[in-house]
């Protein structure tokens, strides 16, 4: 029999590491946005660092930096303001320029296909699912549907470069259609939500109380009137965290854009054109050799402090949405 | 207006709005099948590119420059390593948590916090665990570009679906049974470790299998850790260079040669059916462990 002190020790160090690995998670977040902070500061540290002769003398990066923007030299500000509103964005040539806007409007593009896409297919399948189908369609059509979520999305990006786009060129748009464009990731992507959408949406409906329903049909109302006025109405605060999670997904996805949609930051709102996303220029930059601290290895850290901040947001948004709809009907 | 006219009338509108119902409805159920016809033809364009590549080689072959000599040996055995050392790491560290949040944690501000950070964390994109990882192995711990490196990064991007899932299955076992054990005598940790735990172990070993397979589909976060390799060789410790699976196919899907592409279709076929595998497994355990309390 052991001792009852040595009993209690040993709980308590057990708590204590178990404990450890919960608050694991909040370190790793602590992580993420110190290192995103850290490295994007140094992103608009660069006039600063370029208008050092010791730096600039021992690091090539700087050099080409300092010949292609002398006029960014000493002032940081200045960058800032150019990161935020010029529409060119050209770190990776000699020109050098760093306005983002070029990448934030490839990404809300190809976002926009999507979702205009997966939310009027999303939310029918959803009333279909929840409202009108029987109950041995929707036990096997369900699961079907979030098939589409566990499939990796490189295989998406092969089968919009490889297949969507040349359709597309075949069919429909003829030779106006790059080869990268915005059309076919979007449209893919729309695809790769749609589950999200309709899974989270039909969830949200079967929540809503039969009786509403009861009570539409007893004033007469048909199976749309219901459908769309009596349940989509009432469910209409989770339709809209599934819509803003769907986006938050489409803005964070990686794969589909850096293949189907192009490297070539274009400001442009042309969805037959090439264009790049947030994301694609990250991978577009760790394909190439990086080195740490380098000018392109800061521009990375600053394109992912925006999609961070973008997505966070979002996720943020959504959550309440849920919440006041939680307390609604739970 | 006579009686009669208001009838005729309601009528009119009544028809109309019955017809609108009906199209409504079929329009429901073309949506439904959009999105099924979809996932048919991705895996029929797949298959059908694949075909002529469904060979012994493409499992035993290294990449190579021509198209009919690489195979994803190389790729398959770094998926292996990454993935297994990526589940040593975060199998103890999610359910442990998750035996935190479910067991010992009261209610309060800082659970709150703990739970809201998992919740985000969950949501954050992929690519930016590879710039973390970057950052934070990769540089900050001067692991380079390896296998270790690999295998932590996509530990923290499981780890809060792993807790997800292991807080389910925690929360499934009867809150009876941990009485009976506390009116016996046992210590928390002792209701924990012989009587939840067990119960909860096949809900836990299925969320673990799914995060795996969440985990084996990733290519974006290892591109920026540098997997894109040419890897002509099988990893010989946990510090070597690596590629796996998805970044090989996203390789040969770049090339400009259509062979090479051909060559990722069926690269995407052998992901797939691990990814089958692997959640096969996981309906199994599932399946087994459906015990109604």
């Amino acid at each position: 029999m052991e001792s009852s002190g040595k009993v209690r020790r040993r709980e308590r160090w057990i708590e204590l590491g178990l404990a450890a690995s919960g608050w694991l998670s909040v370190a790793v977040t602590v992580a993420i946005v110190a290192v995103l902070a850290y490295e994007t500061a140094q992103f608009f540290r660069l006039p600063l660092d370029a208008a050092d002769p010791d730096l600039v003398a021992r690091r090539a990066d700087l050099q080409r930096f300092v010949e292609a923007r002398p006029d960014l030299l000493g002032r940081p500000w200045a960058l800032v303001r150019e990161f935020f509103t010029e529409t060119t964005w050209s770190p990776l040539f000699s020109t050098k320029r760093f306005g983002v806007l070029p990448l934030v409007a490839g990404t809300a593009l190809t976002s926009a296909i999507a979702l205009a896409m997966a939310v009027p297919l999303g939310l029918l399948t959803a009333v279909y699912l929840s409202e009108f189908a029987p109950e041995r369609v929707r036990a096997r059509v369900k699961p079907a549907l979030e098939v589409l979520t566990g499939v990796p999305t490189i295989v998406y990006g092969y089968f919009a470069l490889t297949f969507v786009t040349p359709w597309l060129q075949d069919h429909v748009f003829g030779q106006a259609l790059a080869g990268q464009n915005a059309l076919s990731a979007g449209l893919v992507m729309g695809f790769m939500i749609l589950p999200l959408v309709s899974s989270l949406s039909e969830d949200v409906m079967q929540a809503v109380p039969m009786e509403l329903r009861y009570g539409a049909y007893a004033l007469g109302a048909t199976r749309m009137e219901v459908a769309g006025r009596v349940v989509m109405s009432a469910a209409l605060s989770g339709i809209a965290a599934a819509c803003v999670l769907a986006l938050s997904r489409a803005v964070g996805e990686t794969m589909i854009v850096a293949l189907a949609a192009g490297q070539s930051p274009t400001w442009t709102a042309n969805p037959l054109d090439t264009v790049e996303t947030i994301t694609a220029f990250i991978v577009q930059v760790s394909l190439g050799d990086t080195p740490y601290g380098s000018v392109e290895y800061r521009t990375l850290f600053a394109v992912g402090a925006l999609l961070f901040a973008a997505t966070f947001v979002m996720n943020v948004v959504s959550v309440r949405v849920v919440q006041r709809f939680r307390e609604r009907y739970g | 207006m006579t009686a009669a006219a208001v009838e005729a009338g309601w009528r009119r509108r009544l028809e109309r709005r019955e017809l609108a119902a009906r199209l409504f409805v079929v329009a429901c159920q073309v949506a439904t099948l959009l999105g099924l016809l979809f996932v048919a033809i991705l895996l029929v364009d797949v298959a059908q590119n694949a075909a002529p590549y469904l060979r012994r080689e493409l499992v035993t072959n290294f990449p190579s420059r021509f198209p009919h000599q690489a195979g994803y040996a190389s790729a398959l055995v770094g998926t292996v390593y990454v993935a297994g050392l990526m589940s040593l790491v975060s199998f103890p560290l999610g359910v442990l948590a998750a035996v935190y949040l479910e067991e010992y944690a009261g209610p309060g501000p800082l659970t709150r916090l703990m739970e809201v950070t998992i919740a985000n964390l969950a949501a954050v994109p992929s690519v930016l665990y590879g710039l973390l990882g970057l950052g934070l192995f990769v540089e900050g711990l001067r692991l380079g570009k390896s296998i270790l490196a690999g295998a932590l990064t996509l530990a923290l991007l499981v780890l809060p679906l792993t807790i997800l899932f292991s807080r389910e299955a925690i929360r499934a076992v009867p809150f009876s049974f941990r009485e009976a054990a506390y009116a016996l005598g046992a210590t928390r940790w002792q209701v924990v470790r012989h009587h939840v735990l067990p119960y909860a172990a096949p809900g836990i070993l299925t969320g673990t299998i799914l995060s795996l397979a969440r985990a084996v589909g990733e290519t974006a976060p290892l591109i920026m850790l540098g997997a894109l390799q040419y890897v002509p060789f099988l990893p010989r410790g946990v510090l070597d260079y690596f590629t796996v699976l998805p970044i090989q196919v996203f390789n040969y899907v770049s090339l400009p040669n259509p062979e090479f592409r051909r060559l990722a279709a069926a690269g995407i076929l052998l992901l797939l059916a691990v990814l089958l595998a692997l959640n096969a497994t996981a309906i199994g355990l599932r399946r087994r462990s459906q015990i109604r309390w």
